[in-house]
């Protein structure tokens, strides 16, 4: 058997639900079998980033197709299929998230209760995000996408703050209500296009008026998802509310899921619907980038400067694939990928700081630069780079989605660089206040990051910088996928 | 010269039933016996293993056999086949209070009315013509109202059982009366003379006929707990002993869904037209009220009657599409509808606190942390119940709601995701109590093997389901072969 035969996208959704059940099969108590876990659980996630590692060498950036694919025959009545494929518009988001859930499980709180069921909740949430990624069925897309909802909602509810219960009702019952939407869209489309294959249905076409419903009942869950203003309500309260590494894995992979929705089936699916509604979008957009940059100005809690700034900078994903131009679409793939990776390492460190204090509020801070100067250090690196410095992955990013937008729309492009200026003002004053000024007698004590959490810093300043400085080759694995993503339908 | 044996074969159908009853008459003949009181629940459960082996070897027949009173086909050997899985399955439960039984009798008068009952149902859905459909109705119906009213000294148990007993005996009037009225103007009650007269009203004569068959079927959506039908399920399911609720929240229902199945798609298949609003009407107004009424409950049973009459109208969304593949999923609706039940029940007995059993919702609060397994099956039977994917309620809800699209009936598509979304949260609610309130000290587990092995056939059906679903919808098209001619 070579390599290109293994059914290496199964097994991307196997692997960690193996690890699931070793875990489950395991039971104990005490450091020592939390270490254990911690131990398995990471073995089991690096297991997982090397098959990707794979998947990402032996694919082949040139051919315009899916690729790996596998198919076999599973729900007859309405020809459901299990079948899974990559392409280049899921195989960044699928690195990203191979990259960051093994960073989550180097991550280890000192306080941190159930570690058994945390890794078995991460796991889980790893499993179902790559069914959903890679699953070219609808249905089974839906599946994976839907079920990927349990496991946050145990995250924020059993390691979340204090007002966690209203997280997670919130967060819940908002996708939920969204998902259902779509559902009866796929049942609709399943019912009159006789297939629930992707490329079945990309090539079915719809009459107008029809796209424009199936359109808007998928908007309903992937907006919800990314999350686009108004929808976005749910977004603060789960962040602030959930673990580190919750709020990680929340902000660099379960965002994605929503863009990855609007690549996978809003765009392609309904081709017409979507240049129908893309000023609307855009609108939106530019709303979110505005709003969300000034609201996250007026906040006095740290995790939710970046939640809100989290809305903005998702606004600019949405701008530059709506935009339709080749430059705004490359852009949006570059600032999901960015985003995920910056936002993470911010959550990251938040994280690690409250660990040390269990204190969120900017006020309660100051002067922290000269007690955790590699703190300091990164967090001035992320910083930067979420507001997008040159060289970083941020700049590319939101500098793409710009020009894309000005080709279009130049005065929304326009409005939209406010958001370039506006990002620099809170991101900055957030950094002033926490880190720069007198030491406070309560941060006095604090030591720095200690080896374990420089290392998990390291390659995400890795990426970034890499991504930063040379995107070309990034940028030309999933060219081929995004060139023809609005294909004739582009203005 | 017809021998003996030639005289009993129409009844070799029979065969199961006989089997039960066997194992009734000697429950009761010798329930004084210690030894049998002890062993009483075994010997159900062998009898009903032993009518399952039967109810499989039998060969199905597609003609009415016993001068027209039977017809054991496929369907009814699929419903019961799944009474007598279901009967076996409870009677593995345990007592939820150990003190009921301090009058020894008891533990064989449960399992003998349990058997009785599910005589009665298995005679319903075999029934080819009104009258022994009535008498199957009735044996069930009394059996199932001395069992909800069984726990005497209790005020709550005694009016439980009298409200069920009214109740059944005024639905059994609808049915009477419509039975009445078919006979009048049909001349027969036999299943082949009603099919016939469809064809006679369908030609737009006979309104009567129509309304008759109403009665009908009113007389069955309040067997089964339909909206507007439901009002006696809460109490009823409250005032039940535990087990005993069990029972009434699968068997009957599903058997009697079944039946409402070969009734309108046999005898009043010509019609059907006529009825498909009632069942539009029966279908949304369950899902509403089951979910917003559930909403408000507090008493983990109520709330469980609730859902319940929610998950009917789900059912009933596949008999308004009203096509194979619709039917087929709502045959499985009721399946799988069955495992979640049964498997939520065994949970709430098994999970014990100082002051009894659990009563509240807020009963289980922190169940997660000091029994992590029993909460982990609990959550996905709650998570299988609000319809979430992976798990086997999923694909429940997408069976009937793909063909629904197919037939177009928008308004019960809206309805239908209304519902499923109020009901994710009341399910939720249960979630939240057990993994993120502060436990109670006192909660307890009871050791009981049993009950542990129907938690975990419940929870691997659930979770596996998904990876096979075609055997069992190969098992529901087969048994639904022959009705529904010349629906799409």
């Amino acid at each position: 058997m070579t390599l290109s035969e293994l059914p290496i996208l199964s097994m991307l959704i196997v692997t960690p639900l193996f690890g699931v059940v070793i875990l489950l099969l395991a039971r104990g108590r005490g450091e020592i079998f939390d270490r254990n876990v911690y131990q398995l659980a990471l073995w089991v996630s690096a297991t997982e980033a090397f098959l990707v590692l794979i998947l990402f060498w032996q694919f082949d950036a040139s051919q315009l197709g899916l690729q790996w694919q596998e198919s076999v025959a599973w729900h007859a009545p309405f020809g459901l299929t299990y079948r899974l494929a990559v392409d280049g518009i899921s195989l960044p988001i699928i690195l990203l998230t191979a990259l960051i859930i093994p960073l989550c499980f180097i991550y280890r709180y000192r306080s941190l209760r159930d570690v058994h069921s945390y890794a078995i909740c991460f796991l889980l949430l790893e499993s179902f995000v790559m069914g959903a990624l890679t699953a070219m069925d609808i249905v089974l897309f839906y599946i994976f996408f839907e079920a990927s909802l349990i496991p946050l909602f145990f995250i924020i509810g059993i390691w979340g703050g204090e007002q966690r219960l209203y997280a997670t009702f919130k967060f819940f019952l908002y996708t939920f209500a969204g998902s259902l939407l779509m559902l009866v869209a796929i049942a609709f489309m399943v019912v009159h296009a006789e297939t629930t294959q992707w490329d079945e249905l990309r090539d079915h076409s719809f009459p107008l008026l029809t796209q424009q419903w199936l359109w808007l009942a998928f908007f309903a869950s992937f907006a919800v998802k990314t999350p686009m203003i108004p929808f976005h309500t749910w977004l603060p309260a789960a962040h602030v509310e959930a673990p580190a590494t919750g709020s990680v894995i929340l902000a660099a992979v379960l965002l994605k899921l929503g863009i990855y929705g609007f690549m996978r089936f809003s765009i392609p699916l309904f081709p017409d619907a979507s240049v129908f509604f893309a000023p609307f979008v855009l609108a939106l957009s530019v709303i979110a980038i505005i709003y969300g940059s000034l609201v996250a100005w007026a906040q006095e809690d740290i995790k939710k400067v970046i939640a809100y700034s989290s809305v903005a900078h998702m606004g600019y994903v949405t701008l530059g694939l709506f935009s339709a131009h080749i430059n705004g679409v490359q852009g949006a793939m570059v600032q999901v990928i960015s985003h995920g990776l910056i936002s993470a390492a911010l959550f990251f460190l938040v994280g690690m700081m409250y660990e040390r204090t269990h204190r969120r509020d900017i006020a309660f801070y100051g002067g922290v630069a000269s007690v955790m100067p590699r703190a300091a250090f990164f967090f001035m690196f992320f910083t930067l780079a979420s507001i997008a410095l040159p060289g970083t992955s941020g700049f590319v990013g939101e500098f793409l989605t710009l020009l894309g937008a000005w080709q279009v729309h130049p005065l929304l492009s326009m409005a939209a660089s406010a958001g370039v200026i506006l990002a620099p003002i809170y991101m900055m004053s957030l950094y002033r206040r926490v880190f720069f000024g007198a030491v406070k007698k309560s941060i006095a004590p604090l030591m720095d990051l200690s080896p374990r959490e420089t290392i998990i810093l390291i390659p995400l300043l890795a990426v970034v910088v890499a991504l930063g400085m040379v995107p070309s080759p990034w940028m030309t694995m999933s060219h081929a996928s995004l060139h023809v993503l609005w294909g004739a339908a582009a203005p | 010269m017809t021998s003996f044996l030639d005289i009993w074969m129409p009844y070799q159908g029979l065969l199961p039933e006989a089997v039960l009853m066997s194992a009734v008459l000697v429950l009761l003949a010798t329930h004084r016996h210690p030894t049998m009181q002890s062993y009483a629940h075994l010997i159900a459960i062998a009898a009903l293993s032993l009518a399952q082996v039967i109810v499989w070897n039998l060969s199905h027949t597609q003609s009415p056999t016993a001068d027209g009173l039977f017809l054991f086909d496929t369907l009814s050997f699929f419903a019961r086949s799944l009474i007598l899985l279901g009967g076996a399955l409870i009677l593995f439960l345990p007592f939820e209070n150990e003190s009921l039984l301090e009058r020894k009798p008891l533990a064989v008068e449960h399992p003998s009315l349990i058997l009785l009952a599910s005589i009665g149902l298995m005679v319903m859905v075999s029934a080819y013509d009104l009258l022994t459909l009535y008498l199957g109705m009735e044996l069930s119906s009394l059996s199932l109202a001395i069992l909800a009213a069984s726990m005497r000294r209790e005020v709550v148990s005694v009016t439980g059982g009298l409200v069920y007993f009214v109740l059944s005996a005024v639905a059994s009037l609808f049915f009477l009366y419509g039975m009445a009225l078919l006979y009048g103007f049909g001349g027969g009650t036999s299943f082949g003379e009603l099919s016939q007269l469809a064809v006679a009203a369908q030609s737009g004569t006979d309104a009567i006929v129509i309304v008759a068959s109403l009665f009908v079927l009113v007389a069955f959506a309040f067997k089964m707990a339909a909206a507007p039908f439901h009002f006696w399920v809460a109490d009823v399911y409250q005032a039940a002993p535990t087990h005993v609720t069990a029972f009434f929240a699968t068997i009957p229902k599903i058997t009697v869904f079944i039946l409402l199945v070969r009734l309108i798609f046999l005898p009043f298949q010509g019609f059907y037209d006529a009825i498909t609003d009632i069942l539009v009407l029966l279908a949304c107004a369950s899902m509403l009220v089951g979910s917003l009424a559930a909403m408000a409950q507090n008493n983990i049973k109520r709330l469980l009657a609730y859902s319940s009459v929610a998950h009917i109208g789900f059912a009933l969304v596949g008999l308004v599409a009203a096509n194979k593949a619709g039917l087929n999923g709502a045959l499985i609706y009721m399946l799988i509808y069955g495992m979640m039940t049964i498997g939520c029940f065994a949970l709430i007995l098994l999970v014990q606190r100082r002051s009894g059993s659990i009563g509240h919702v807020d009963d289980l609060a922190g169940l997660a942390r000091s029994h992590p397994v029993i909460a982990l099956a609990l959550a996905i039977v709650m998570l299988s119940m609000a319809g979430l994917p992976p798990f086997a309620g999923f694909f429940a809800k997408l069976q009937v709601l793909l063909p629904l699209m197919q037939q177009g009936h928008e308004t019960v598509v809206l309805v239908f995701v209304v519902s499923a979304v109020i009901g994710c949260a009341y399910y939720l609610r249960v979630l939240k109590c057990i993994y993120f309130d502060a436990p109670h000290e006192d909660i307890s587990l009871l050791k009981n093997r049993e009950t542990a092995f129907v938690i975990v056939l419940v929870t691997a059906f659930l979770i596996l389901y998904g990876l096979f679903p075609m055997v069992f919808l190969d098992l529901a098209a087969s048994s639904l072969a022959a009705y529904g001619r010349g629906l799409p």
